[in-house]
């Protein structure tokens, strides 16, 4: 009986130590691993989360090999900084580089280029694309949170960026920043209705109707006739198609116009 | 009904007949209660633990899942050693305190082996570091093997043997969302976990009886199932051989081990392996199949193989006799052993060398044909002659499947195969006067017992 709590307590010690471990590894990383800024390079719009994760992809275009790199190798991709301070996967070497840091990951494919326009310009003719660990490219969230933080992202596209950790060639995403707030501070501050402030960014810049009286569209009908929809009006403002006034509740235009729109547009599509 | 039920009733007919005094049947009845089993109580204990900790651990993977943000990243760190140290506690409880009650061992088994993946599922969440699926399976399998030995629970092998199929198997997701299954590097190490599995199963056999308990029979399907997928992803060459091979020694082991278990479903390897024989020997019997099936992965075209291929071919070879020398040198122990199953792999040897050798595929066909009337004849007749209806009834079902095949993919004149089919259906009525006989038989000794 001793001898089996013995090996129980030896069990129980080894089933702790390993969440402890891997606590402690993240931690080491979280702390002492360089913060590189990513931009994402896009999301999925339609399923961005499944569970409870936000999935980012990252731009693997443009990464360079000196060696003799084949499809399934391990590599180490180095990380650089372009010019407006974003990080970018720049080498992939076979063994870890001396200097700077880099990511341990897999080449997915490999591909030569045999066009001779690159060549000519001194390009590299090789494409290879590299697998980004699963861990970055899934940002776990609050499922209360998830719907808002998906319109963040298409509201804010432009101004975010995922701070990633990196140390000794692996990687923790400490949080995704949208305009160098992290993303649920943004979220808490500006406590918006999201799908509202989208609508008004869509709206900005859009006609009632055809342009104002005596204003002319680009394609030159005058005044109160409805210019076609995509028209840009002498004001600046673009034509938006008469349903879209429906669904965003603005006035929609007076009923002469819309029937004789109706009727233009009727005939256009039997005329084709 | 249970048994205990079955002989109260049986005493109350022949007490009702008079065929013992009420005496007697006072006496049979206190006798009958004395014998009566807990077997199925404590089944039912152990299967309500192990779907109450099922339930538990879901409950606490969904709290998991909510993503505590509330808290700061060194407090949910902490928090994640919550669900593991729950689970080792009642574990400990259950091995040491409650050793003596299965429901304890397996139910809070199955709890910490589902909060070791929790733990580590919720460190991935706090951490962003959801990462590869293979490593945290590997982990999660090698943290779980021991409860096989220490607390010897069973019940968490489903789900252990489950995980570890993953490792075999690549199901990663390819274009248009079509499954890629691909060779995995991961397939030694299912391989391994396996065979560290192995042992708990034999420990949990009655190795002095022919009879096992349900623990076993479940162990048995787990086990059957894990390795048979296990070697379609990870045999590269001469599948249909390892694949029959494997079946066959399953099929002795379950008449070593299990011959005596009343119900079918009680004898999974004699189950499995008659099905999976069954099924492979129709699809062979087809004379176009058979060269196609045969032809694809035959070990004649050795000249262009590699040397992993020649190692494996090797290791098939020695493997086969080996378990042919123990057939035959231990023939008591696998008495009732069908000798028309046990040479399905060397049928198959010989199928092999006549699609190589021989033109004509309508050699071979006939062969298959023949093998599996014979053996639907031999279910029959043996199944008569123990009054074992179910025997009699996968005979004839075998053998009604192959005519029905060749009903449907023989080119012969429609006149010719009327007439053919015609004396089927006359033998099968014959088959069907037989029985009746049987049956009428059975029924006349019923009545005269009636008239004593």
């Amino acid at each position: 009986m001793k001898t089996k709590k013995l090996i129980f307590l030896l069990y129980a010690v080894i089933i702790l130590l390993v969440p402890i471990y891997l606590v402690v590894k993240s931690e080491r990383i979280l702390t002492d691993g360089t913060l590189y800024k990513f931009k994402p390079q896009a999301y999925d719009p339609f399923d961005p989360f499944r569970g409870k994760f936000l999935r980012v992809n990252y731009d693997t275009d443009g990464i360079t090999a000196d060696d003799d790199i084949k499809e399934g190798d391990r590599v180490y991709v180095s990380i650089a900084i372009d010019g407006e301070g974003y990080a970018f996967f720049d080498k992939a070497y076979k063994s870890p580089p001396k200097e700077g840091d880099y990511l341990q990951t897999t080449v997915t494919y490999v591909y030569y280029n045999d066009y001779e326009y690159i060549e000519a310009e001194g390009a590299s003719s090789l494409e290879m694309g590299i697998e980004i660990p699963d861990h970055m490219n899934k940002y776990f969230i609050n499922e209360d949170k998830a719907l808002d933080a998906e319109n963040v992202f298409r509201w804010k596209r432009e101004n975010i960026y995922i701070g990633v950790r990196i140390l000794d060639g692996e990687a923790r995403i400490q949080d995704i920043y949208v305009e160098g707030t992290p993303l649920l501070i943004f979220m808490e501050e500006n406590d918006v209705n999201y799908e509202e402030m989208m609508m008004e960014d869509m709206l900005e810049g859009m006609c009632e109707g055809g342009c104002e009286g005596g204003e002319t569209c680009e394609s030159g009908c005058e005044g109160a006739e409805a210019c076609e929809e995509g028209d840009v009006c002498e004001s600046g403002c673009e034509v938006g198609d008469y349903e879209t006034y429906e669904e965003i509740d603005v006035a929609p235009p007076p009923v002469e116009e819309i029937i004789e729109y109706e009727d233009e547009k009727n005939e256009e599509e039997e005329y084709h | 009904m249970s048994s205990t039920q079955v002989l109260l009733n049986f005493t109350q007919k022949i007490e009702d007949k008079n065929i013992v005094s009420n005496d007697v049947a006072i006496k049979l009845r206190k006798f009958i209660h004395k014998l009566e089993s807990t077997s199925s109580w404590e089944l039912f204990l152990i299967i309500s633990g192990i779907m109450g900790a099922l339930f538990a651990s879901a409950g606490i993977f969904a709290i998991i899942s909510h993503n505590w943000d509330d808290f700061s990243k060194h407090v949910r760190g902490g928090l994640s050693l919550v669900p593991v140290l729950t689970g080792i506690f009642f574990y400990y409880l259950a091995v040491f305190k409650h050793q003596k009650s299965k429901a304890w061992v397996e139910a809070s088994s199955m709890f910490l082996m589902l909060m070791i993946g929790a733990s580590m599922s919720l460190i991935s969440q706090t951490y962003q570091m959801d990462g590869d699926f293979n490593k945290f399976i590997k982990v999660w399998a090698f943290l779980t093997l021991p409860m096989f030995y220490l607390g010897r629970s069973s019940g968490i092998a489903l789900i252990y043997l489950g995980l570890i199929l993953f490792l075999a198997v690549d199901f990663s997701i390819g274009w248009w969302g079509i499954p890629n299954f691909g060779h995995n590097e991961n397939l030694y190490w299912f391989w391994f976990f396996l065979i560290g599995f192995l042992p708990h199963y034999y420990m949990a056999l009655n190795k002095k009886s022919k009879r096992q308990s349900i623990r076993v029979i479940y162990l048995s399907y787990c086990l059957y199932i894990a390795l048979m997928i296990g070697i379609g992803f990870t045999i590269k060459s001469n599948f249909l051989l390892w694949y029959t091979l494997a079946n066959l020694i399953f099929y002795l082991l379950g008449k070593k081990y299990m011959g005596n278990n009343s119900s079918i479903f009680g004898r999974p390897f004699q189950l499995f392996c008659q099905l999976s024989f069954s099924w492979m020997l129709l699809v062979l019997s087809n004379k176009d199949a058979v060269r196609m099936v045969l032809n694809e992965d035959s070990f004649l075209k050795h000249s262009i193989w590699s040397t992993t291929e020649k190692i494996n071919f090797f290791s098939l070879m020695t493997l086969m006799v080996g378990v042919y020398f123990v057939f035959f040198k231990f023939k008591k122990a696998f008495e009732n052993a069908s000798y028309l199953v046990v040479f399905v792999p060397v049928l198959l040897m010989i199928s092999y060398l006549m699609v190589y050798y021989v033109e004509s595929g309508w050699v071979l066909s006939t062969i298959m044909n023949l093998y599996i009337l014979f053996m639907g004849f031999a279910a029959m007749i043996t199944g008569s002659g123990k009054g074992n209806v179910p025997q009699m009834a996968y005979g004839l079902i075998f053998i009604s499947m192959l005519l029905w095949v060749r009903y449907f993919d023989t080119d012969w004149n429609f006149i010719v195969k009327g007439i053919v089919f015609l004396f089927v259906g006359g033998l099968f009525f014959f088959i069907n006067l037989l029985v009746k006989g049987k049956v009428d038989e059975i029924e006349n000794n019923k009545s005269v017992e009636d008239e004593d």
